[in-house]
């Protein structure tokens, strides 16, 4: 338990100074797109942080099997509901698998399902932010699990939460690299423009974790309990 | 086209990954018209060598979208010395219209160039890259695209068979969804408990007993070599002018006027040259061939 | 040199699964293998046959370290004279291979050249090395055509020969395979099988295999374990097992055509005890009469050695002609009357009427090629055809799952029941008894002591009957069966049959597609045969299989050009039976007798 701590204060550490080092470093080298390059930087740095983290430590083969079931599910669901246009249950499913596989599991299968579903969709600079987005929400997930367990209503918060935060995120991303500078206009501009979006976003996530509460949470239980992961 | 496509994927990932950051980098980063028109330019002409056609009815939809992009900026940003028109009350300057289309050339030219790195990044030479930071995740990232298609194809049969015993009803998007969700939460319990033996075949084989290698497909030729220290040398050279400023432009409040000097000359031709790496590289590569076919 | 060494083996998993609890017998163990004890030497062929649930699978699990089960295992297993319990994990995994039986579920990468590399990379083989050895394995397997395509592009057989070639390239000394042509086709099985006995020969690999399905494969091996109930029946040369096993035993039913024929003669209906054989207890002395055919050749020779005069005749002419009358009887009595049953439906109105149907995938070629198809009620029709004749596609166009490009379907009954290859996607439920009451039935007895299990935890067996339960709910009037016994043991296809047989009685018309010919001929009224999108040859069973020569029956194919009209091996023995009747009338010795 001790060594876990210790080996992720070293990832802190680590992700802390790269991020200082990439500021000095980029806001030296480009001067116009600091911000963009900055936050990409740092992007890239903590997924990488996170991988490596997870290459040192050792993971039983199931658990390493059922992240990978996980994250097939979740692009698979993609096709599954292809019918409703950007009505999908990616981010549901993640979220489910922080909440039942634990903080690492979440963290993984969001930025897995970001890399392959991106097979499909088209690779790019998007690509790391995407990872570290639904990364982040699969790994809150997993931190409080006991309560979006428990009550109905913190699954509802967390899956608004969910929707806005990667919306967010995605907005920010684009809006430093268009411009020079971080303009508050054009972000708001960006935020009023995507709204319905992150709407949508919303409440799929929260029907979807609605419907999954029921359904998937006892099949996953079911799944824990019997093969003992 | 699929000729040149298999000769790119002789070459190294690595090579191809250096190649991309250094156009990509650049393009992404730096704002000169001159820089991102080379950029825009190339990436045509290397799709092109790519892909076997055109599709042209994708064209006015692409254009319609980067000009959309393009309008974005002085509908909402109203900076600039020159203005041209109010629209409700707002400036809509010159300035702004300019950077707005070197924006929309930029996101332009980054959308083309993924599409076509996208082709010559397949699965494998991405997870080969991905595996150079984690082999582990690589190997999870190899273990779901197994997974994925026999997936995708167990909810399309679950679907069917659910339509046929008359549990899975599409009158309502409701019905819809929630037909849907039954068959994914059928297909995820079916998933996971086959996925058991898939643990078993990876114990069955030794994974985990001592210490991975990996399998490296691709050899670091002598190619490989001479291209990649090649795009470094240009990339750092490049970098170096760029933090000079020698082809910096300020768009507002008056933009300035396109840096033509000597050094910007040459930065500007430093980047063409790094932009043709690869379909210079596809050239040699099919030279060689049909040399060696002559004989 | 002796390989494996297992003296007394019993194993008992721990009933304490969730399953187990809701089963009734919680705290309690259940004993899956009892007292087994058999030695493999090196380089030999052994086959491991019994019948589902007979404990194949634990055992050969308990063979390798790596896959032990939790359990209490009290016996022991020594591995090249050392204590299986005493290698250190690992290291045992690259010398002792294992194959599954569902060729889906051991790939473990997307790609076939990394799915060979994975087993090396595992073991910390470096990367020059790893090359030559795929190279090498890809070489001997004939797998460079796909070396670089999707593991999921390949069709079953090739997927199953890319897990032995995947296994093979971490050079094991032994190698196990749990069922491994089950899943397959058979064409893709015998292709499969041909390797293995390939490996062998040729590299002396030493191989034990479970298998229930006897026909083609116990001719190959050296030595047969028969396991039933977790305990070891027999043990010994396939001739001897082929003399021991008892007609009352399960597996009796799995033994190739040929010995069972020349069992049924020489043994003569009455049944003998049975009894547990060694190696010693089977009698040595044999002569060439005594020896029992295996192989269809073999059976050939043996029918022709003891029929091969009068039979020529019977062939030419087409049947004695005093004999006709009791044969034709006795056809009666067997297939319940073929020729009578589609008499009667001629008459009858059709329930399923296709014209010209087409069918292709967008921007594909054609899948369906005209095909013209009647089928009237209380009738069985099988469609046989090799993998890609579009046999299950034409199935999906008349249940309605895919539309037909051109052409009329018109399907004459309301309800119509589909029970997939697949019989995993009928599931969706959590416990048998919510799955069953979605499509409003109750489980039948067979099934009532799992109302609360979850439907994966059931066993092969249950599953398939849950299966059939839930089709079978909604009173379907047509039922379309997609290769309704793939995987299933020997019995179990024969419950199948009889299943079909009592459905047929009750009016329901089914139509299959199946690759087991010895059911379809069992069972069916008509048969067709699909090649390329066309359906050739559909006519009555008994005609279809006469205008074939390949594609046969095994009773068929021993009695070729010796007796006409023969499709079944119990036709067979009948004919048999009658014509030794005859010989001893006419004071020809018996062979039999002189036993």
């Amino acid at each position: 338990m001790r060594q876990t701590r210790k080996k992720a204060m070293i990832s802190i550490m680590i992700l802390l100074f790269g991020s200082i080092l990439l500021l000095v470093l980029g806001a030296a080298v480009f001067r116009e797109k600091r911000y963009a390059w900055i936050s990409l930087g740092i992007a890239v740095l903590s997924c990488a942080v996170m991988l490596h983290s997870f290459d040192r430590r050792h993971t039983h083969i199931r658990r390493l099997v059922f992240v990978a079931v996980m994250t097939a599910l979740s692009v698979a669901g993609r096709f599954l509901f292809a019918m409703i246009p950007a009505f999908k249950p990616v981010t549901a499913v993640i979220v489910m698998t922080g909440m039942y596989f634990g903080t690492e599991a979440g963290f993984l299968c969001g930025a897995f399902t970001a890399v392959l579903s991106n097979f499909y969709f088209g690779q790019g600079p998007w690509t790391p932010f995407q990872m570290v987005s639904f990364g982040v929400i699969g790994l809150l997930a997993g931190v409080c699990h006991k309560p979006l367990k428990a009550s109905r209503i913190a699954l509802v918060c967390y899956g608004i939460f969910a929707g806005a935060f990667y919306s967010l995120i995605m907005d920010v991303w684009t809006v430093l690299w268009s411009q020079a500078a971080f303009e508050p206009d054009l972000y708001a501009a960006a935020i009023l423009a995507a709204t319905p979006f992150t709407l949508l976003y919303a409440i799929s996530n929260v029907i979807f974790l609605l419907l999954m509460r029921k359904t998937l949470g006892a099949r996953l239980q079911r799944v824990i309990t019997k093969y003992g992961v | 086209m699929q000729e040149n496509k298999r000769l790119l994927m002789r070459l190294h990932p690595i090579t191809t990954f250096c190649y991309m950051m250094a156009v990509l980098g650049i393009a992404m980063f730096c704002v000169n018209p001159v820089m991102q028109g080379c950029s825009l330019i190339c990436a045509c002409i290397f799709l092109r060598m790519l892909s076997e056609r055109i599709v042209w009815r994708r064209v006015p939809a692409f254009v319609l979208f980067f000009a959309v992009i393009a309008a974005i900026n002085p509908l909402f940003y109203h900076n600039g010395a020159t203005v041209l028109f109010y629209l409700n009350g707002n400036r809509i300057t010159l300035e702004a219209v300019r950077y707005g289309i070197c924006t929309a050339c930029m996101f332009g030219g980054v959308f083309l160039w993924c599409r076509s790195l996208s082709q010559i990044f397949s699965s494998d030479r991405i997870l080969c890259l991905l595996g150079a930071v984690s082999p582990k995740a690589s190997l999870v990232c190899s273990m779901t695209l197994r997974f994925l298609p026999m997936y995708a194809r167990q909810m399309e049969k679950t679907k069917e068979q659910q339509r046929l015993l008359g549990l899975y009803r599409e009158n309502t998007l409701i019905d819809r969804i929630r037909g849907s969700m039954k068959v994914f939460a059928a297909v995820t319990t079916w998933a996971l408990e086959h996925s058991m033996h898939t643990a078993d075949s990876m114990q069955a084989r030794g994974y985990g007993v001592c210490r991975r290698t990996q399998y490296r497909r691709w050899r670091f030729g002598r190619m490989d070599a001479a291209l990649c220290s090649w795009l470094l040398l240009l990339f750092i050279a490049i970098v170096i002018e760029i933090n000079r400023g020698s082809v910096s432009m300020r768009f507002y409040p008056v933009t300035d006027a396109i840096p033509l000097g000597a050094e910007s000359l040459l930065v500007y031709l430093c980047y063409a040259a790094v932009c043709f790496t690869l379909p210079a590289a596809l050239c040699v590569l099919r030279f060689r061939r049909m040399m060696r076919e002559r004989e | 040199m002796e390989l494996y060494r297992v003296e007394h083996l019993t194993f008992a998993y721990p009933a304490c699964g969730l399953s187990d609890m809701q089963r009734g017998d919680g705290g309690r163990e259940i004993t899956v293998l009892q007292d087994c004890s058999f030695q493999v030497e090196e380089g030999s062929f052994v086959m491991l046959c019994g019948g589902t649930g007979s404990g194949k699978t634990t055992l050969l699990n308990l063979l390798k370290k790596e896959l032990q089960p939790v359990g209490r295992l009290t016996g022991i297993i020594r591995y090249r004279d050392r204590f299986l319990a005493d290698y250190a994990y690992g290291e045992t995994a690259a010398e002792v291979g294992f194959v599954m039986q569902n060729p889906d579920e051991q790939p473990v990468t997307d790609k076939v050249w990394h799915e060979l590399a994975f087993g090396l990379e595992n073991m910390g083989v470096p990367s020059e090395e790893i090359r030559r050895r795929v190279a090498e394995i890809s070489a001997y397997f004939g797998i460079d055509d796909w070396y670089e395509k999707a593991v999921e592009e390949l069709s079953g057989g090739q997927k199953q020969l890319l897990n032995l070639a995947a296994v093979m390239v971490m050079r094991p000394r032994v190698l196990l395979l749990d069922e491994p042509t089950a899943q397959l086709d058979p064409i893709a099985a015998q292709n499969f099988m041909n390797m293995i006995v390939r490996l062998n020969r040729e590299l002396g690999m030493t191989i034990l295999l479970a298998e229930h399905r006897l026909e083609e494969t116990l001719a190959v091996s050296d030595r047969v374990l028969v396991l039933q109930g977790g305990k070891l029946l027999h043990d010994g040369t396939p001739q001897q097992i082929a003399r021991a096993i008892g007609q009352k035993e399960r597996i009796y039913m799995a033994l190739p055509c040929s010995a069972r024929l020349c069992r049924a003669l020489l043994d003569g209906g009455e049944e003998k005890p049975v009894q547990k054989t060694d190696v010693c207890t089977v009698a040595e002395k044999k002569t060439d009469r005594d020896t029992i055919p295996l192989t269809i050749t073999q059976g050939r020779q043996w029918l022709w050695a003891r029929y091969g005069d009068i039979g020529r005749d019977d062939a030419e002419q087409g049947g004695y002609p005093d004999t006709s009358k009791t044969l034709s009887a006795e056809k009666e009595a067997h297939a319940s009357g073929t020729g009578d049953r589609t008499q009667e439906h001629r008459r009858a109105k059709p329930i399923l009427e296709c014209k010209q149907v087409w069918f292709h995938y967008k921007k594909a070629c054609d899948i369906l090629c005209g095909v013209q198809f009647r089928m009237n009620e209380g009738e069985i029709v099988s469609l046989l055809g090799s993998n890609g004749s579009g046999k299950t596609t034409f199935l999906h166009v008349i249940a309605g799952i895919l539309h037909a490009s051109g052409g009329k379907v018109r399907v004459g009954a309301e309800r119509v029941g589909y029970l997939p290859q697949n019989i995993e996607t009928l599931f969706v439920a959590d416990t048998v008894e919510e799955e069953l009451r979605l499509v409003g039935a109750e489980p039948s007895e067979r099934l009532a002591s799992y109302r609360q299990v979850h439907p994966y935890d059931l066993s092969g067996g249950e599953k398939q009957i849950l299966a059939w339960e839930k089709v079978l709910a909604g009173k379907p009037q047509l039922l379309l069966l997609d290769e309704p016994t793939k995987g299933l043991d020997a019995a179990a296809r024969r419950d199948v049959g009889i299943r079909l047989r009592a459905l047929a009685d009750e009016g329901v018309s089914v139509l299959m597609v199946t690759h087991d010919i010895e059911l379809a001929a069992a069972v069916s009224d008509r048969c067709g045969l699909l090649f390329r999108g066309e359906l050739l040859a559909l006519g009555r069973t008994r005609e279809f299989f006469h205008g074939n020569r390949f594609y046969t029956t095994a009773a068929a194919r021993i009695s070729q050009n010796l007796f006409a009209d023969v499709l079944t091996a119990e036709e067979l023995t009948a004919r048999c039976r009658m014509l030794d009747g005859k010989e001893s009338d006419r004071g020809i010795p018996r062979e039999a007798e002189d036993m």
